[in-house]
């Protein structure tokens, strides 16, 4: 079963084109790393799942069809995309963290939020903590630190644990070893790839299918760090979106645009 | 040709975009009553209290010693410069009437906009700006938070409640401690005063003074957010929508003002 579908996706922000009937189909499950230059528009695609195709206020123009646990996005109302927003799980590139609040509150907001009458408060914290604890980030929560304190890699990690918390069934992740040295790219990797949160008690009023595990999308502008962990790439360029295949697949391409996004240092690293 | 057209068409463009933000601007005030109305009622509601509770304190409560300072200064010039006169024409009786219309009809509420657009309303616009510029609002959208409800209506609902309160406080320091200010030069006692204040005072003197508190509430909370959120991804465009939203505030609260009065009298 898929989990996320474009179908002839053509989408121009502020006059540009960044999708070209562009098709993609990712299965339940499934840990697809798009790979594209810089400025091709590779944040457009996650940004397309949340029904959050614009940027800026700028004018948008956006023709086919994209689905998500096989609702179009585009016809969704504002409160059934605000549902199902709430199952998706969404590491920005700098971390989108609210800066006026320290981190355990930043973990904690999606909860507090959405689930606090169901909840309680006492289970949103140990859910938290749960979390902080297995991503090594309890010193941070505890310092009762602002986002502004910490680093690009700290708040990646923050950015994780917070999209982890409410168990989503898709992690969509922007561009999140971009700057990260290669040995700190690929533990940051791990634990996108490998690690899922498992709570006692599930979180009630979920949509999406979550049977299959969690279902990962992330972007980047080189395959290096990723070599190890995704069952599939995908390349983007030109406003399309050509399936590579896996990790095998990338490492023997011929096509030179492949050999342009494989970072040899990294790759080294990630190949072993 | 085209240098003869191109005035008329910067005046048309201009015109477009004027229209086009009045239209954003209409949507986004819709947004936000809509988010109003729903408040109480949905998920969120708890954090969207606190944010609420926190706007009121910023908005209403760190302002007081300010505005405490502003209402006795008022009120007591008002006091000493219009009581002599008065008093010289054997008019001293009306400066209950006078006192009423200047400071709770008129005054009293238009000062205590100014300095809520002035303390809050640039921090509102600059905190939407910033919040637009570095993410933080995508950042919520993505976690499926209304936006409108998290972070618009607890400001508007904060800066009502706040300038209604404080209305109510600035017209009693400026009407009673204006005259204690004014006392020590002025020979009217005390009780002739209030009882002249008393006697002046109509409810709807009260009706049009808190009912303008509500609507400057409103209007200050909304410009600004609405022009901060309008920022793009440029630091340089916070202190560019702080400004385009205080001005527009203050011209909007003076506009309200001048229309709720004018339909108060004529009622």
């Amino acid at each position: 079963m898929s989990c996320v579908e474009l179908r002839k996706v053509t989408l121009e922000v502020g006059g540009k084109c960044y999708l070209q009937e562009a098709d993609l189909t990712v299965q339940a499950g499934e840990t697809v790393v798009i790979a594209g230059l810089p400025e091709a528009g590779k944040s457009f695609v996650p940004r397309l799942l949340l029904g959050l195709p614009g940027m800026d206020n700028d004018e948008v123009s956006l023709q086919g069809e994209v689905l998500v646990s096989e609702a179009n996005v585009a016809a969704l109302s504002t409160l059934d995309l605000q549902a199902l927003r709430r199952c998706i799980g969404t590491v920005m590139r700098d971390g989108g963290l609210i800066e006026n609040m320290d981190i355990r509150a930043n973990v904690m907001l999606p909860l507090t939020y959405h689930y606090r009458d169901l909840l309680g408060a006492e289970k949103i914290q140990a859910r938290c903590a749960a979390v902080l604890a297995d991503l090594q980030l309890g010193h941070l929560a505890a310092s009762g630190m602002r986002p502004v304190a910490l680093t690009r890699h700290e708040r990646i990690y923050v950015s994780l644990a917070r999209a982890l918390v409410t168990e989503p069934f898709l992690l969509l992740l922007d561009e999140p070893c971009v700057g990260l040295s290669p040995g700190a790219a690929q533990r940051l990797c791990e634990f996108i790839f490998n690690y899922q949160p498992v709570f006692e008690e599930p979180l009630p009023n979920h949509t999406g299918d979550r049977s299959a595990g969690l279902t990962r999308i992330a972007t980047t502008v080189d395959f290096g760090a990723y070599l190890n962990f995704a069952d599939r790439f995908v390349l983007m360029w030109n406003g399309k979106l050509e399936n590579l295949g896996d990790r095998s697949a990338v490492l023997t391409s011929s096509d030179p645009r492949v050999h342009k996004l494989l970072n040899p240092e990294i790759a080294e690293v990630a190949v072993g | 040709m085209g240098a003869y057209l191109s005035p008329f068409q910067a005046l048309g463009q201009q015109v477009i975009a004027s229209v086009l933000d009045a239209w954003h601007l209409l949507r986004f005030s819709l947004g936000s009553i809509v988010a109003l109305a729903r408040f109480f009622n949905r998920q969120g509601f708890r954090v969207s209290a606190r944010v609420t509770m926190q706007q009121v304190y910023f908005t209403g409560l760190e302002a007081l010693p300010f505005l405490s300072l502003l209402s006795l200064l008022l009120g007591s010039t008002v006091l000493v410069q219009s009581l002599p006169q008065l008093q010289g024409v054997g008019a001293g009786e009306l400066i209950g009437k006078i006192l009423v219309i200047s400071i709770v009809r008129e005054l009293g509420p238009i000062i205590t906009a100014m300095v809520v657009i002035a303390r809050s309303g640039t921090a509102m616009a600059a905190e939407m700006a910033t919040n637009r510029v570095t993410g933080q609002v995508e950042a919520l959208e993505s976690m499926g938070v209304d936006v409108f409800h998290y972070l618009i209506a607890p400001r508007v609902l904060g800066a009502m409640v706040s300038m209604f309160c404080m209305i109510v406080y600035f017209d009693v320091v400026a009407l009673v401690g204006g005259f204690l200010v004014a006392s020590l030069k002025l020979t009217m006692p005390i009780s002739v005063y209030m009882s002249q204040i008393a006697d002046s005072l109509q409810p709807l003197d009260l009706y049009i003074s808190l009912s303008k508190g509500i609507l400057f509430g409103l209007v200050v909370s909304l410009f600004t957010c609405y022009h901060g959120l309008r920022a793009r991804r440029a630091p340089f465009e916070v202190p560019m929508r702080a400004r385009s939203g205080v001005i527009q505030a203050m011209f909007f609260v003076f506009v309200s003002s001048a229309v709720l009065s004018a339909g108060f009298y004529w009622i």
